[in-house]
């Protein structure tokens, strides 16, 4: 299904993906699918072993801009039809999702995500701390204030839609390439004109940075400054349990989620301050630490008492690509021609991934101006006025 | 099915033939190899499984196992449970040096 590692790469292509995590696959299957030949996806590592293979899983449409609420449903639409489109169980479930609050003053916000949230026809409802128990039963309401519930919300194994995608992907004639690293751009004439790469010389008219917590260093390449920075943040599986958790409960007053997944462990993670961030792709680092365990173990079991005895299994780490106003950087850069990228999704790729790649294909082919793309571009942080997502979870 | 069914991870079920067919399919690295079948992310985290994965894998790619790399090792060493992690007390964030 991968061309394996001694095959070179072709001596040129209509257009070049860095990156196999979820938004390079799944823009490298939407541009095949709109028609272009000659595509080739880019991995320096194994399919899905950035940001996405490392995420928690989790599809949610409670946002609070309209940009990300609409990208989310109609993401959640590709998903609900994703098996069946891509050939291949991605073990999606509509769980929905829990966004609960200690906070009283936090509920104004989550009242207002409400109703934007319906205005977009998304069906989410407030709930009162006792209402949540119908959802969760056994989580400590004692000290939550209110929350909202979602119950389109869910997941999905993220390896499994990487999979799935790449597959799709290699029946469209997309050549994949692992274990492959990106050298060198060449732009000349305010044009892209090739890439260089461990394996050879690719000539393209078009390159597309899906490169996650490296889109910034690669963007650097052609000239292009992307204001992102990178975070590492912490997750945890535990040992695999019968079903008893439905949906993702989230919490906006101290970061925490987790839900469960087809597979019966509980997947989770909680924001740290104190997570390093670099400047440097050299400097990265995803080691675990004791401190996230702790952490996430003394939150898990205060809102939800009966995990107490069940065991952790096994923690990882994962690199955020961070927006300024926590939005994804979508489109091109006047200055080079042929240059795309879809990278800044700051804890959320793999929920807008979809849709984005699939707007982000019309674009690419066909040059005509997407209302969300153009919302989304790198232009927005010249103007200052910034619409940050309140929601940013994990 | 033809021939004897060789259990390869014994936590996730995992046949030997499954790893094989995977690898069929170009998963020719171990951490992938671990990701797409199963191997070594049940219970006991590979400790009774990675080893003969690796062995395995060496003798498909028609390579030495010294050439293969292990994949991270991820802690807990031995699972413990969320009560017993929680009554530790919280670290201070760690310099971020090691990998």
């Amino acid at each position: 299904m991968i061309p394996l590692h001694s095959e070179p790469v072709p001596s040129a292509a209509d257009a070049v993906i860095v990156g196999a995590g979820i938004n390079g696959l799944a823009t490298a299957y939407e541009l095949a699918r709109q028609g272009l030949k000659n595509i080739v996806v880019l991995e320096k590592n194994y399919l899905g072993s950035g940001s996405t293979g490392r995420c928690g899983g989790g599809i949610r449409q409670q946002w609070t801009t309209e940009e990300n609420i609409q990208l989310a449903a109609e993401s959640v639409a590709i998903y609900e039809r994703m098996s069946a489109e891509l050939g291949y169980q991605v073990f999606f479930r509509q769980g929905g999702y829990l966004m609960i609050t200690e906070q009283e003053e936090d509920l104004p916000a989550l009242r207002a995500a409400v109703d934007l949230q319906r205005r977009c026809g998304v069906p989410t409802d407030f709930l009162t701390p006792r209402e949540c128990l119908d959802i969760v039963p056994g989580l400590d309401v004692g000290d939550l204030k209110g929350a909202t519930f979602c119950p389109k919300d869910g997941t999905a194994y993220p390896f499994a839609v990487v999979w799935g995608y790449a597959r799709a992907c290699h029946r469209l004639g997309v050549k994949i390439f692992i274990k492959t690293t990106l050298t060198g751009i060449e732009a000349a004439a305010g044009r892209i004109q090739a890439v260089d790469t461990d394996r050879g010389r690719i000539s393209t008219p078009v390159l597309v940075n899906c490169a996650g917590p490296w889109a910034r260093s690669l963007a650097a390449k052609v000239g292009v400054e992307l204001p992102n920075r990178q975070e590492r943040h912490e997750i945890m599986v535990s040992e695999p349990l019968k079903p008893f958790l439905d949906p993702m409960v989230i919490s906006i007053t101290n970061g925490i989620y987790f839900s469960q997944s087809m597979r019966g462990e509980i997947v989770g993670g909680i924001g740290d301050p104190a997570e390093p961030r670099w400047e440097d792709p050299e400097d990265f680092a995803t080691h675990s630490g004791l401190r996230f365990a702790v952490r996430f173990a003394r939150e898990l079991t205060r809102l939800y008492p009966r995990t107490r005895s069940v065991r952790m299994m096994r923690q990882w780490a994962g690199m955020y690509d961070v927006t300024p106003d926590h939005r994804p950087i979508l489109g091109g850069v006047p200055e080079v021609g042929g240059y795309y990228h879809i990278c800044g999704f700051s804890g959320h790729g793999f929920m807008l991934g979809p849709m984005v790649a699939r707007r982000m294909a019309g674009f690419i082919t066909t040059g005509r101006e997407d209302p969300i793309i153009t919302s989304l571009s790198l232009a927005r942080f010249a103007g200052g006025d910034l619409q940050a997502d309140a929601f940013v979870v994990g | 099915m033809s021939g004897p069914k060789i259990i390869l991870c014994r936590c996730e079920d995992v046949t030997l033939e499954e790893f094989r067919a995977a690898y069929r399919e170009g998963f020719t690295e171990l951490e992938s190899l671990k990701r797409y079948t199963g191997v070594g992310t049940g219970f006991c985290q590979g400790k009774g499984c990675l080893s003969e994965a690796a062995a395995e894998l060496a003798a498909l790619r028609q390579i030495p196992p010294s050439e293969l790399r292990p994949t991270t090792i991820r802690p807990p060493s031995e699972p413990m449970t969320f009560g017993q992690l929680a009554s530790l007390e919280i670290p201070e964030p760690a310099a971020p040096e090691e990998s």
